[in-house]
């Protein structure tokens, strides 16, 4: 399967029949974290955040890739990784390697934003099980309302419209607050 | 309420890019103007990619399974067809050396010497003795004495192992030219390695406990008091006994005095003695901004038929909605309260110990303590105090004659 072959996977959301593809990356990005001060689980670490990243980023409009989809995973997770060596207080980056710290400009958005996107997928998970599901079903795209109802054990596709919109703003109020303590403590 | 559901339902639209392009330049339009309207979009957009990101972590972990059983296979694999291939090589050798054996000095009484010396290689290595030698001799006999050709040879070297799909057709050109049953050997280990994954988890448990309890300076963090889970046995939501005392209304803002309590006055909340671990890091922000999602009024209960409400697979479900940072290393300790209960003057928590990195519980266990004392965050920070202390003297030894190995 070619790169844009498993870039349409993944904007189709079938990313079930090409991550597994993309990991036989993980040895070469191992070998770049092993040799740069960090061990085998942070390189998976990484390179896990690093396929969140191109999994969010791809289905963005106007998406393109502009380099093979290996180099592009490559200099997300060097990024990354630098960046996590600079939060560690550790600057062992080897620069001997030809490869420039060039990133797309898309992805560092991406990079950027995934932080609020951690934050938010904790107040989705402490809303509860229930709610969590129904959200889940619903922004999966892979099941209508009325399936989810049925699903879930609602008796319309109403009420489960109506206990979706109530979950949405219970996250929303709390992301709200959680935003506003942050803003609070970096103010 | 109809009104806002069609809001929602707009702004799923325009985030997804399905309106009109007409649609969204109205709805841009709005946007400009209207800045609640914005923090709303800004919010659900979050949200969404909050959700988004949540779903591509579980297909990632599922992925990362299926790589890693591949790569398993695939190393299988290659010892697999090593074996076969070095087997092969000897049973070849073998013939080679019997063939040029009777070239020189031809005796039919050689012949069981040599079933003799395959007997002894073939429990070696793992064969059905009883179904390799035909093989050997059936070669030895169809060939003839001279009439060993290396072309057989060449066939069945060429055989490269390239998964445990090439395993398979190794063996059936295996079977097929020499008629010679599958090798046992790879199906067991096939067996003991399902059955290693299957105990891996269990086992890694077991060490790193065993490595808690070992090692004095492994990297622990106080994670804080969980409430979200809590039961307040008072249908009023009086948490102090109002025997002497003018009772007070437990709110949300108690949550974090009580954690803030236990890192103000380490001394006093011994976590490090109870652990027996010098360095504790206290991270008490994940569960504080749990606890500040907690809807107070409804903790409360009336009576205490539901106040027994957790389990210890409760107690993983909940640690697995930690939002731990997933490059920290180490223990965590956490106290989850399932509940307070006013009448018995109790608290009843599960002190809990994960491994941070996979949220992975590795003990978990309700302990009771009686709670007394002036004022509301005192009455129940005793409760606290109690649990940590019983921890020391009575728990803390008894899990390590238990998990220490």
């Amino acid at each position: 399967m070619n790169d844009s072959e498993i870039v349409e996977h993944l904007k189709h959301n079938r990313n079930d029949k090409v991550l597994v593809i993309l990991y036989k990356n993980l040895p070469v990005i191992k070998k770049m974290i092993t040799s740069n001060g960090g061990n085998s689980e942070d390189a998976e670490d990484i390179f896990q955040e690093a396929l969140i990243v191109l999994c969010m980023n791809v289905k963005k409009n106007g998406f393109t890739l502009s380099s093979k989809l290996s180099t592009y995973l490559y200099s997300i997770c060097r990024y990354m990784w630098k960046d996590e060596l600079k939060r560690r207080n550790k600057m062992v980056f080897s620069y001997t390697d030809t490869i420039k710290d060039t990133i797309d400009e898309n992805a560092l958005i991406a990079i950027q934003q995934e932080e609020q996107m951690k934050i938010a997928e904790s107040v989705v998970k402490s809303l509860g099980e229930r709610c969590k599901e129904l959200l889940e079903l619903f922004y999966s795209g892979k099941m209508k309302l009325k399936d989810i109802a049925e699903k879930m054990g609602y008796s319309s596709e109403n009420t489960a419209k109506n206990q979706k919109y109530k979950c949405i703003e219970t996250a929303k109020k709390n992301l709200r607050e959680v935003n506003s303590n942050i803003n609070t403590l970096t103010a | 309420m109809r009104s806002e559901l069609l809001l929602i339902e707009k702004i799923e639209l325009y985030i997804d890019g399905k309106l009109s392009p007409e649609e969204t330049a109205i709805f841009e339009n709005q946007l400009s103007e209207d800045a609640s309207l914005r923090e709303e979009v800004t919010l659900q957009r979050q949200i969404m990619g909050g959700i988004q990101r949540s779903l591509v972590k579980k297909e990632l972990a599922t992925a990362f399974i299926k790589y890693k059983t591949i790569a398993l296979l695939w190393k299988l694999g290659v010892i697999g067809s090593g074996v076969i291939t070095a087997t092969i090589g000897i049973i070849l050798l073998y013939n080679y050396l019997n063939t040029t054996a009777e070239t020189t000095s031809p005796s039919t009484s050689e012949k069981p010497q040599l079933k003799t010396v395959l007997e002894t290689k073939d429990t070696t290595l793992g064969f059905h003795t009883d179904s390799i030698i035909p093989v050997s001799l059936s070669t030895i006999s169809e060939a003839g004495t001279n009439s060993y050709t290396p072309d057989k040879t060449a066939t069945i070297k060429e055989e490269k192992p390239v998964s445990i799909k090439g395993v398979s057709s190794v063996d059936t050109t295996i079977k097929n030219e020499t008629s010679a049953p599958k090798p046992v050997v790879v199906s067991s280990e096939t067996r003991k390695n399902s059955s290693a994954v299957k105990n891996l988890s269990e086992k890694k448990k077991e060490q790193q406990l065993s490595t808690f309890f070992i090692n004095p300076n492994a990297p622990v963090t106080w994670l804080g008091i969980d409430f979200t889970k809590a039961q307040f046995l008072d249908k009023d939501g009086n948490l102090k006994d109002g025997n002497n005392e003018q009772n007070e209304k437990i709110s949300g803002a108690y949550f974090k005095e009580w954690n803030e309590l236990i890192i103000a006055e380490k001394k006093r909340y011994d976590i490090s003695g109870a652990l027996r671990h010098e360095k504790i890091t206290f991270t008490t922000d994940h569960i504080n901004n749990m606890n500040d999602t907690i809807q107070i009024e409804r903790l409360f209960v009336p009576d205490n038929s539901i106040l027994n409400h957790l389990n210890s697979d409760d107690i993983q479900n909940l640690v697995n909605t930690y939002p731990l940072n997933e490059k920290q290393q180490g223990y965590g300790l956490v106290f989850i309260v399932e509940s307070l209960d006013r009448q018995k003057k109790e608290t009843n928590t599960w002190v809990t110990l994960i491994d941070i990195k996979s949220k992975q519980v590795l003990i978990t266990e309700k302990m009771r303590a009686n709670a007394n004392g002036l004022g509301m965050r005192n009455f129940w920070a005793r409760g606290f105090h109690n649990t940590i202390n019983d921890l020391k003297e009575r728990k803390y030894p008894e899990w390590q004659s238990k998990y220490k190995k």
